[in-house]
């Protein structure tokens, strides 16, 4: 339960959410008089996963109380993998192979590639019936174990963010210079949803409703305002006031 | 005559003051403090049951709860009876022709706008009509304009 706060105002619709989400479980603090309430935060040492903060199997991972190790991630200034890109595997049982990236992981630098670098796990053993094999992707780090493929060449290969003549941040291959395409996992944004395909609904504003001006400056205060709107006439004069 | 030794002497000081002088002593309680249950229940001197419920802040005051729409009447059947001038009204306009909606699509561009200065009042209000009447001469210049030392002297 996060209440408005001065960092919480600051904060988008969205960030919000994912911070609610993070503190669920836990509830504002009365800490005396001087200090008031305390807003719960998120853990310290938090533990993602491919299933996002707002899901119940991360959240169970995170209940509070529960202390978890502290993960060393490399810190990447600008990613360059995206869901839908094609690439190739580096390393691991699946070394060679390639495969579109399902997911992303921006907190531990992970992606998860279809179907490729799984592992295999029996469930539900229950005597004389056969048992079932359940297949799950492992995740690989994007700096280390998957590379993007040269559209030229189609050969595994570095590549580096620059500026094109029309002045567009494009991805191009260290080998030879080529653009690399940008998937559509790349227009996404943070809750999922890609701006280009979506659809409008009945609830939602559009630009036209929203961009128009009806505010109509006047030298009078709100009240007088609303007083002048709904008709209300006073002519009492305020009592006078002293100030020592 | 000569000690066998020297004894420390034991002295025990006596406060007149009326003020605790930077002591904390919660006989019954501290009042530079707020009191709680753990100062007014059964087991500390000077308590009762009923104290801590008594002493306890209500909810509403910690921004949480309902308030009360009404109190608790009978002895034989316990019946809440509600006070209809303790139930809120909303006061809420009226919605007809009202074009925004709850949400806002993805497909809109941000709207940033600065900030309404009084200048930009000003500039809305009044400064229109100055200008409106300086172009058709129906403006009197020299009660507006301010005035140098010389002309003033005159």
């Amino acid at each position: 339960m996060v209440r408005l706060s001065i960092a919480n105002l600051c904060m988008s619709y969205w960030d919000r959410y994912v911070y609610r989400q993070m503190t669920k479980g836990r509830r504002r603090i009365w800490k005396g008089e001087l200090t008031g309430w305390v807003e719960p935060k998120p853990p310290k040492n938090w533990s993602y996963t491919e299933h996002r903060p707002w899901s119940t199997s991360e959240q169970d991972k995170n209940i509070p109380g529960k202390r978890n190790r502290k993960v060393f991630v490399e810190p990447i200034k600008q990613w360059w993998l995206f869901p839908g890109d094609f690439v190739e595997i580096m390393a691991g049982k699946d070394k060679g192979k390639r495969g579109t990236v399902r997911t992303i992981v921006k907190e531990r630098n992970w992606c998860y590639v279809e179907g490729l670098n799984c592992t295999y796990r029996y469930e539900q053993m229950i005597p004389d019936m056969p048992p079932m094999l359940i297949k799950t992707e492992i995740p690989l780090l994007v700096t280390e174990h998957v590379k993007l493929l040269d559209p030229s060449d189609d050969e595994p290969v570095g590549m580096e963010w620059r500026y094109n003549d029309e002045g567009e941040h494009v991805r191009v291959s260290l080998r030879t210079g080529q653009i690399i395409p940008l998937p559509h996992g790349f227009y996404r944004l943070e809750d999922g949803v890609n701006p280009n395909t979506y659809v409008e609904q009945k609830k939602d504003t559009k630009e036209k409703e929203l961009t128009a001006i009806t505010f109509k400056p006047k030298l009078m205060t709100f009240e007088e305002d609303l007083m002048e709107q709904m008709g209300i006439k006073e002519d009492r004069k305020r009592g006078k006031t002293y100030w020592y | 005559m000569t000690m066998a030794g020297c004894v420390k002497l034991c002295r025990r000081y006596l406060s007149t003051s009326k003020s605790l002088l930077g002591r904390k002593t919660r006989v019954p309680y501290d009042v530079r403090f707020p009191t709680t249950g753990k100062h007014v229940n059964q087991f500390t001197k000077g308590g009762n049951k009923k104290y801590p419920q008594e002493y306890a802040k209500k909810q509403t005051e910690l921004g949480l709860g309902v308030h009360d729409l009404g109190y608790s009447v009978g002895y034989k059947k316990r019946r809440y009876k509600i006070i209809p001038e303790m139930v809120p009204e909303f006061i809420v306009p009226d919605l007809k022709d009202f074009k925004l909606k709850p949400y806002v699509s993805y497909k809109v561009t941000d709207v940033v706008q600065s900030e309404l200065t009084s200048k930009n009042l000003f500039d809305a209000c009044i400064g229109r009509q100055i200008i409106e009447d300086f172009k058709t001469g129906k403006l009197d210049t020299d009660a507006i304009l301010p005035k140098s030392v010389e002309e003033k002297q005159e």
